[in-house]
């Protein structure tokens, strides 16, 4: 069973498992290689899935949905961190939102700074309401 | 189409899933499900040996509980019946109160320990 996890900038994960668990909104789930078909919308948690050499892994997804056609599993998620093991997964988490939120004031400084610089452009050509 | 005002359409929307899923409330909702989820997970992971220690200390606890104040019951009747014999076999009498008492033992433990999930 191979497990692609797709977010909007890059396929995060793309490997064959044995075993997947995730959470839909009316509980845990667990997915083998010959279960049937399934669809299902993921609430935002822990996403576990077992590799060919029985380890464990766990990814921490926002949200998303997943979709079992055959032998693909696809996860399609906003948001989602690979953890190394579970003691680590939450400062991961908590890392990269710190990221996202200091790109974010970035972003809108430089947006404040363009409106500023632009409004300084329109006073200092003396545009007035007569125009 | 449906015949509803605009504002009636997007009405059905969640409260708290409004506009871009990455927004700072949504985050610090998906942080909070992820750290409680392996907070779990981990306590799992710990209680699997635990079980089984603690089960097999349960068991072990119970049996000995038992075991031991029959065992001492009936050595000490023994010691008795033949230091002072009797018409009543101190032995046999020993070593039912010594099982006596360590059944009554062993089920109030398991009294104190059962209350847990309650």
């Amino acid at each position: 069973m191979n497990l692609k996890v797709l977010l909007p900038t890059e396929i995060l994960v793309d490997q064959s498992v044995s075993k997947v668990i995730a959470e839909a909104e009316n509980g845990s789930f667990c997915l083998l290689p010959r279960h049937v078909d399934f669809l299902s919308a993921l609430l935002p948690g822990i996403l576990t899935f077992v590799d060919d050499q029985n380890l464990e892994h766990y990814l921490g997804i926002g949200g998303g949905i997943l979709t079992k056609t055959g032998s693909e599993v696809r996860v399609s998620t906003i948001y989602a961190v690979q953890g190394e093991d579970l003691g680590t997964l939450r400062q991961q988490v908590t890392a990269q939102f710190e990221a996202i939120n200091e790109r974010e004031r970035t972003v809108r400084s430089a947006i404040a700074r363009l409106e500023a610089d632009i409004l300084r452009h329109f006073v200092k050509q003396g545009i007035t309401a007569d125009v | 189409m449906s015949e509803l005002p605009p504002e009636q359409e997007n009405g059905s929307e969640m409260p708290g899933k409004q506009g871009h899923p990455l927004h700072l409330h949504n985050r610090s909702q998906i942080e909070k499900r992820i750290a409680s989820q392996e907070a779990r997970k981990l306590k799992a992971r710990e209680e699997k040996h635990h079980t089984i220690w603690f089960g097999l200390g349960m068991f072990g606890l119970i049996g000995w509980s038992v075991a031991i104040p029959a065992v001492i019951g009936a050595l000490g009747g023994m010691w008795i019946d033949s230091r002072w014999p009797s018409r009543y076999s101190w032995s046999l009498m020993l070593l039912i109160g010594g099982i006596t008492l360590g059944c009554f033992n062993a089920w109030k433990w398991l009294h104190k320990e059962g209350n847990v999930d309650r």
